[in-house]
């Protein structure tokens, strides 16, 4: 707890959405398109496969859009905001003092079963963002504020499966 | 204008610094913990709706301020392409993801930056995840594909109206969304000691709040950019980009790209509709100015290829400046229809090509006693049954500007 203590504070959260928004802004005056993050990861399952098995790449028609043939799946614009994401969110924990071997979880569940459920949510999550074209940064994030259709629709169904499904679940965070 | 268009090392260079910034705000925001994160839904902590929605709103007033003062071009900006059905269940999916996991693809990657284990595997199931995707998505592939696809669509043209009007509906949902949450975090959290806020904090949210509803209104009150203000803002690059006769097609080489499949070539009469009841192209679409201002362009496909013509080439110049500020590739017949007919129907000699601007004042020089339509062999002629032609070629097709699919972005 000692420990917890010595870490700096968060930002308040309107502070860190205007902050967050700003880097949206500049991420479209820039370069023309929003943030990411499941773009990048689905790049880099997608190199893994292409090692194993090219073939199986090739024959389906969304792995062969991103590695088909010759196509490196880790060149794209995706691949480098997934390193920079994770070198800006290691900075900022090496900084705030947040860098600590852990598992984050609730008070009424195991070590095991945390990680169980991690996998398991990561896999909801990936399958998702995979058939809405993006996650909630890509979609929710970077198209709520072009005022694109789908991304409001997306996002208003995320907060809805979620809430729907957290009182029967309670047990796992509280 | 922007976006500016960055290549090669600079680009990455930027991506990475955007990235690194996404990674930093997110871990200073609490998003690399997933009790942060969980505790939205269990209501005694709703960091992150605070965080998204003030983001959203903050991003959507200055791009649409920006885009309404000519700094940037909201045409040329990657809007997420609706696909209704998909977004619902994806949706779903992702909000079940999230009580389980507790993070979703992009705080996880902050997680696992900060040597969280559960934030570690909840990267690896989001690979896994996508590779299950990967394999099983061609199952309900024109579910994917075709569900609730309605392209480029933003939600002022669900409504029709203008983008003004949604942004400050969107800044007043967003404060009222705000103000309820306080009440429910304050509601959920009883029993705590809650000390009562700074009056600095009262002043900076008022501040805050004056400030967005001020941006949305002057934003509302300048209205985006309608085509002939673009066209004035770029007026020095557009007429470059007509003198140096670049975008002006010989027709002979449109005549060769009427007769080739492989191009997705729409042709474009802007001329009146007695004069195209006369004679046109075959598959040319007589097309009006306020047409083209209207969604013309928008139900054309990425690759789509316009040309457009008038008689000379003063009205088909004038178009095509319209389509050109909307993206569209554009190019101008060389010599306007009057100058095909000189090559095709009257055989004269010595043509010039498709640098030589025509002189005509965009009057049909050739007479037609009926009106033929197209239904006469100059309306297409058979490439093998002309005289062969020497011409510089102009025509550049563009790389179609398609969302990546799957995964963000």
């Amino acid at each position: 707890m000692s420990q917890e203590r010595a870490a700096s504070p968060l930002w308040n959260p309107y502070a860190g959405g205007v902050a967050l928004g700003i880097v949206l802004f500049l991420s479209y005056y820039l370069s023309g398109a929003g943030l990411g993050g499941s773009g990048g990861v689905a790049r880099v399952a997608t190199f893994a496969v292409d090692q194993v098995a090219s073939q199986q790449v090739d024959r389906n028609p969304y792995l062969a859009r991103m590695a088909g043939g010759d196509a490196n799946p880790l060149n794209h614009r995706m691949v480098w905001m997934l390193l920079g994401v994770i070198v800006g969110g290691f900075v900022s924990g090496l900084l705030a003092g947040r860098l600590r071997v852990e598992t984050i979880k609730g008070p009424a569940v195991g070590t095991r079963l945390r990680w169980a459920l991690a996998f398991l949510g990561g896999g909801f999550m990936g399958y998702g963002a995979g058939i809405a074209r993006g996650c909630t940064s890509g979609q929710a994030l970077s198209g709520g504020a072009v005022l694109a259709v789908g991304s409001w629709a997306f996002m208003m169904m995320v907060f809805a499966g979620a809430y729907l499904l957290a009182y029967p679940l309670r047990r796992l965070w509280n | 204008m922007a976006p500016l268009h960055f290549t090669g090392i600079p680009f990455i260079l930027v991506t990475l610094a955007t990235g690194f910034c996404f990674g930093l705000v997110l871990e200073r925001s609490g998003f690399g913990n997933a009790r942060n994160l969980a505790a939205q839904f269990y209501l005694y902590d709703m960091r992150v709706l605070k965080v998204m929605f003030t983001a959203i709103v903050t991003a959507m007033l200055l791009i649409f301020a920006a885009a309404a003062t000519g700094l940037l071009d909201f045409g040329a900006l990657e809007v997420p392409t609706t696909y209704l059905g998909p977004a619902i269940v994806g949706g779903l999916l992702l909000g079940v993801g999230f009580i389980l996991g507790g993070y979703c693809p992009g705080t996880s990657l902050v997680s696992m930056s900060t040597l969280k284990i559960d934030g570690t595997i909840f990267v690896l199931g989001v690979m896994f995840g996508l590779f299950l995707f990967g394999h099983t998505v061609t199952e309900f592939w024109n579910f994917w594909n075709l569900s609730g696809a309605y392209g480029r669509w933003t939600l002022n043209e669900l409504v029709g109206i203008d983008a003004g009007w949604a942004v400050l509906g969107v800044a007043v949902m967003a404060i009222g969304a705000f103000w309820f949450v306080e009440r429910v975090e304050k509601y959920f959290r009883r029993g705590e000691p809650q000390p009562p806020l700074s009056r600095r904090t009262v002043w900076w949210r008022r501040l805050a709040v004056a400030g967005a509803l001020g941006i949305a209104v002057v934003t509302l009150a300048i209205g985006q950019p309608t085509t002939d203000r673009k066209i004035a803002w770029q007026a020095q690059e557009l007429d470059a980009q007509l003198d140096s006769r670049k975008i002006h097609l010989d027709p002979a080489e449109v005549l060769g790209m009427m007769h080739n499949n492989q191009i997705d070539l729409v042709l474009a009469d802007m001329r009146s509709e007695a004069e195209y009841n006369l004679f046109h192209l075959v598959d040319a679409q007589r097309v009006t100015l306020p047409e083209l201002d209207h969604d013309w362009a928008r139900r054309l496909s990425d690759e789509a290829v316009v040309v457009v013509m008038s008689n000379d080439e003063q009205a088909a110049e004038r178009a095509w400046k319209r389509l050109a500020v909307q993206r569209v590739n554009a190019y101008v017949l060389a010599g306007g229809i009057n100058r095909w007919l000189d090559l095709y129907r009257a055989n004269t000699a010595n043509i010039p090509g498709p640098d030589h601007p025509a002189a005509g004042e965009d009057v049909l020089r050739h007479r037609f006693e009926t009106a033929l339509g197209d239904r006469v062999a100059v309306a297409k002629p058979d490439p093998k049954h002309v005289p062969a032609r020497e011409f510089q070629p102009k025509l550049k097709l563009r790389k179609a500007v398609r969302p990546a699919g799957g995964g963000c972005g």
